[in-house]
């Protein structure tokens, strides 16, 4: 079945001293030992606009909600007539009330999203669509927006993660850079160059960002797609692409073995599981004029986050 | 001139920012290659490429977690002899150096300074050949916070 898009849903070698280490570690990981606070997780999905409407959003957002509680937050879904611009705001006034530096914030919208090669990305809530030809673009929320508010936070464990289309417009600080073009695609502006010859290229931005180090302590972004990119949601799954293999990572993402799923290692199995399951059939396939294959993106520094305890 | 080429262990701590700062202990290697030319006064400069790796990643309990990560990274330096016995020599060197490092799995790319002190020795053990042995102490500027690394390398190298 043809999936239905958001429309613009925007030591080796090491053997003395890793024993060192190991004992080292055990001292210091005892700390890590403690069970950490329970983060505050709010989380939007809207799926029935008043027009363009979607399937699945109110189903990510109930889905990822559920999981979130039983996985070490306190977590609160927020759908459809409900998911609107004054109360996503008044969620992070809220948090930021509330919250001190230690805590942990997580924002997920899933829903429709604007932007492209020359628009600021925009998440859509539920007011930000009034009919079919009555884009109540007043409501829409900007991605410097959404950066003034989640500034305004005490804590810097932040987690923000949106599956709409144009998504990557919302990922700009960190002291990483995700490599990948923002239409990512061998029919539309490539793929990710390979490491380490090629990513030399973006080494001016690369020291930028390296230098910047004020910003390299904002929110851990993740995004369903680029910036100039559609995001899907398939009937297979029933969610959102990016949000079901983000669900799916809570039981297979922790690659290193540790008990926990970071949002990095999250971001990551939902990255391999959608280029290998949905992206493989699907590069050469036309929606509205667009190839269909697309790329979740992150930023982020060397620190990441606890997702899924 | 001598060319060398050395492994490294390392003892890798990282300091975050924050009332939580965590001091967390991972562990890192690398393998080396390094030109070196000494000159007659004492002076030597010398540069280095290398690939390292970072590991394993680590919580906080403020479930902050500090990845590993691997990469290339590419010095210079520049010391003096402390001693130049018949038999070789040990000196002190100190130099920046710039990594270009990927997060593991994730695609992220990151870039970072750092400065690199090393005490090293050189032993010739057959003309034209050397065993190269050093304690390089590195601070890594990743931006988001500081990470300290001591190693104890060991190498061999040919030239004189």
């Amino acid at each position: 079945m043809m999936p239905k898009t958001r429309l613009a849903r925007a030591g080796r070698i090491l053997f003395p001293l890793a024993a060192l280490t190991a004992l080292v570690s055990c001292s210091f990981v005892a700390q890590g030992a403690e069970s950490r606070p329970k983060g505050t997780a709010f989380v939007f999905g809207v799926s029935e606009y008043k027009a363009h409407k979607l399937t699945f959003p109110d189903d990510d957002a109930v889905s990822l909600s559920a999981l979130l509680n039983r996985r070490g937050w306190i977590s609160k879904a927020v759908v459809n007539s409900n998911a609107t611009k004054a109360a996503i705001k008044n969620a992070i006034e809220v948090a930021a009330a509330n919250l001190d530096s230690s805590s942990s914030f997580l924002f997920y919208f899933s829903g429709h999203g604007e932007g492209g090669k020359d628009k600021e990305a925009c998440i859509i809530p539920y007011d930000g669509i009034k009919g079919k030809a009555d884009l109540a673009t007043e409501n829409w929320i900007s991605a410097s927006e959404l950066k003034a508010w989640t500034a305004k936070l005490p804590t810097k464990n932040v987690i923000v993660i949106l599956d709409t289309c144009y998504s990557g417009g919302f990922i700009e600080t960190g002291a990483s850079l995700d490599l990948a073009p923002q239409n990512y695609g061998k029919l539309d502006d490539g793929i990710a160059p390979s490491f380490p010859l090629e990513s030399l290229g973006y080494f001016n931005e690369l020291l930028a960002r390296s230098l910047a180090s004020k910003d390299q302590e904002g929110p851990l972004h993740l995004s369903a797609a680029g910036s100039d990119e559609l995001s899907f949601e398939a009937d297979t799954w029933s969610h959102g692409v990016f949000t079901y293999f983000l669900l799916e990572a809570a039981e297979d993402g922790d690659e290193d073995g540790d008990g926990k799923v970071s949002a990095l290692e999250a971001f990551a199995y939902a990255k391999r599981r959608l280029a290998d399951a949905w992206n493989k059939k699907r590069a050469d396939w036309l929606y509205e004029g667009r190839y269909m294959d697309y790329l979740p993106r992150a930023s982020g520094g060397f620190r990441d986050l606890v997702l899924y305890e | 001139m001598i060319f060398d080429a050395s492994v490294q262990a390392s003892l890798v701590v990282s300091m975050g920012s924050g009332a939580f700062s965590p001091i967390l202990p991972h562990y890192g290697s690398s393998e080396r290659i390094g030109v070196e030319y000494a000159f007659p006064a004492g002076l030597l400069v010398r540069g280095s490429l290398a690939y390292l790796s970072v590991e394993p990643s680590l919580y906080t309990t403020t479930g902050i977690r500090y990845r590993s990560f691997a990469g290339f990274s590419a010095g210079l330096a520049a010391g003096y002899w402390l001693f130049s016995p018949e038999w070789g020599r040990l000196a002190l060197s100190a130099g920046p150096a710039l990594s270009l490092v990927l997060g593991p799995q994730s695609g992220l790319v990151s870039l970072f300074p750092s400065a690199r002190v090393e005490l090293s020795a050189i032993v010739g053990w057959a003309p034209g050949f050397a065993l190269r042995a050093a304690l390089p102490l590195e601070l890594m500027f990743r931006g988001d916070g500081l990470s300290l690394a001591l190693g104890l390398a060991f190498g061999v190298g040919i030239g004189q």
